[in-house]
């Protein structure tokens, strides 16, 4: 194990965004930048490793030690529930976690509810604490058109400006939970790394200030 | 001959010395057991994944995901302790939430009886020579469910708003369990206090120092003199070099009540060592008062990088023909006796000998 932080990010918006402030920090990797195709940078000065992933997987790298830490959405968190240091919110890449469904419309409390979504886990936790019975429909991407269709009578997904629900005649009913961009970091790794990933919080933590 | 052995079976055989060193006996068991057993004690285990079958009779049984269940339910109808046990054995259980469940080798000892300074002590420097057996670079986290419980209760927090705040402890999610407390109206040193078990670990002595704002209320009171004097007695010993206070580091209510131990090798990136003080769950299975443990996934250790060795075997033999058959033979034999490890085959092919006679 050297002394290197591997660090894990989201393939993006939110990534560069996030990339660029760890540049400010000093923790930058200058070849990041070029046009290419490559997966993993590594800045020998700084001694930091980067690796572009797919949001979703970010976690998952974290979660097994392969990245140090890295940066990954509360609502990722939540729907696999890594087993991971969840050691700041940075505020960025904000957008709620809701339950939408067909304008002015509201579904019949009589049926189960169906309720199609990308994250069974947070939809079946959310209507558990609300003891109500529910049959979920997971879809990988344009969720918005299971109500509009009538597969089901809601859907459980991430809302931005809602932009797209109102283009596509839904609205928002409840608001789950508020969604940001967070540091994680791994736990074993931690141990080794206590100094380094605590400073990078640290500097973090002042930066979003 | 040991250098043959593999990493694996040079650990349990490591483990196994340091425990029988303290009188720890070797504890065998059945591969499976009721299935029940592991029902009623559902959160102990952690584990979603348990292999069932049914066996005669129609009873429905389990290949065992854990070990400390059934030691506590063989021990059922004894009187006398402490009883000290060790077991090498294998697990069946997921490696993570949502995983397979996999055939996991386990070592693990359990301290059955009252648990005093002198039994914390030994347990606690088994876990470190345990792990610098595997690593000498290892980290040894101790914590204590008083710090947890002591001040839960101090904050008064609803029972709902207990677990969510337990789970912001064990990810050091200070941001979150600070947003918890606001919603809940938890203020004041029990709320500050809460927040600063997420934060709060390192260096023993240092930790120790910085503890004055959680010892609010008896249990934490105690809980935070116990390590003191486990630091005592552990420092001229065993030494405090590898072993960090994590505060973090909690578990279930219902079953432990002290001590709790998680141990880290370099290059795994999940503990490789857990274990604690589980009274709670001892007193409700046996008549044992209490017990302290651990168990050591040697599973996990196969993650770590192994130098790819550069010989197969000390000496390769080449024997041409049947002619040559009784002096290979003999040779061959000469050469193992000797303590060193030899191959005869006609041809070289794939075999990388340190040394290569050609008969």
């Amino acid at each position: 194990m050297d002394d290197y932080i591997n660090i894990a990010l989201p393939k993006g918006r939110l990534g560069e965004k996030v990339y660029n402030i760890f540049e400010r920090l000093g923790y930058g990797c200058p070849a990041i930048r070029e046009e290419n195709r490559r997966l993993i940078f590594t800045d020998e000065e700084n001694r930091v490793r980067y690796f572009w992933s797919k949001p979703s997987d970010v976690a998952i790298y974290v979660e097994r030690g392969a990245a140090d830490v890295g940066v990954v959405g509360k609502d990722i968190l939540l729907e696999y529930e890594p087993d991971v240091y969840e050691l700041l919110d940075l505020g960025i890449g904000k957008c709620r976690m809701c339950v939408a469904g067909l304008k002015g419309a509201r579904p019949s409390e009589q049926r189960t509810l169906r309720v199609a979504t990308k994250f069974p886990h947070i939809a079946a936790d959310y209507y558990a604490a609300r003891s109500r019975d529910i049959d979920i429909v997971k879809l990988n991407g344009s969720i918005e058109l299971a109500p509009v269709l009538g597969m089901t009578d809601v859907i459980v997904d991430i809302v931005e400006t809602g932009k797209t629900l109102r283009e596509n005649g839904l609205e928002v009913y409840e608001e789950i939970v508020p969604i940001s961009a967070r540091f994680v970091a791994n736990k074993a790794g931690y141990k080794f790394k206590t100094a380094q990933i605590e400073e990078m919080r640290r500097q973090l933590m002042e930066e979003i200030k | 001959m040991a250098d043959n052995m593999r990493r694996d079976e040079r650990a349990i055989s490591a483990l196994r010395a340091l425990y029988e060193g303290m009188g720890y006996r070797k504890f065998k068991m059945s591969k499976f057991e009721e299935y029940e057993l592991y029902l009623e004690n559902k959160r102990f285990l952690q584990t979603e994944g348990i292999v069932t079958f049914t066996g005669q009779n129609g009873r429905l049984l389990a290949l065992k995901p854990d070990i400390t269940l059934s030691i506590l339910k063989n021990l059922r109808e004894h009187a006398v302790f402490p009883r000290k046990l060790y077991y090498t054995e294998n697990v069946y259980r997921a490696v993570r939430r949502g995983g397979e469940v996999r055939e996991r080798a386990q070592v693990g000892l359990e301290y059955v009886g009252e648990v005093d300074l002198y039994a914390m002590g030994e347990v606690v420097s088994l876990a470190c020579e345990s792990l610098a057996a595997l690593d000498e670079d290892y980290v040894l986290d101790v914590s204590h469910m008083g710090l947890v419980t002591g001040l839960l209760e101090e904050a008064g927090l609803r029972q709902s708003a207990r677990a969510e705040a337990l789970a912001c402890v064990a990810g050091k999610n200070e941001h979150e369990l600070r947003r918890l407390l606001d919603r809940e109206g938890a203020a004041g040193p029990a709320a500050e206090g809460l927040t600063k078990l997420a934060s709060l670990s390192g260096d023993v002595r240092r930790v120790l120092a910085e503890s004055a704002p959680l010892a609010l209320n008896a249990t934490a009171q105690d809980a935070l003199a116990e390590l003191e004097r486990l630091a005592d007695v552990l420092s001229p010993t065993v030494g405090l070099a590898h072993i960090r206070l994590d505060f973090s580091i909690v578990n279930d209510m219902s079953y432990y009540n002290g001590l709790l131990l998680r141990g880290y090798v370099p290059g795994v990136p999940e503990g490789v060592l857990s274990g604690g003080q589980y009274d709670n769950l001892v007193r409700r299975l046996s008549r044992a008062p209490g017990a302290i443990g651990f168990a050591v996934y040697l599973d996990l250790l196969e993650q770590r990088p192994e130098p790819e060795p550069e010989y197969d075997v000390d000496v390769l033999l080449l024997c041409p023909g049947d002619d040559k058959a009784l002096e290979a033979m003999q040779r061959a034999r000469a050469l193992r006796d000797a303590g060193r490890t030899v191959r005869v085959q006609r041809e070289t092919g794939k075999i990388r000998g340190r040394e290569t006679i050609r008969l």
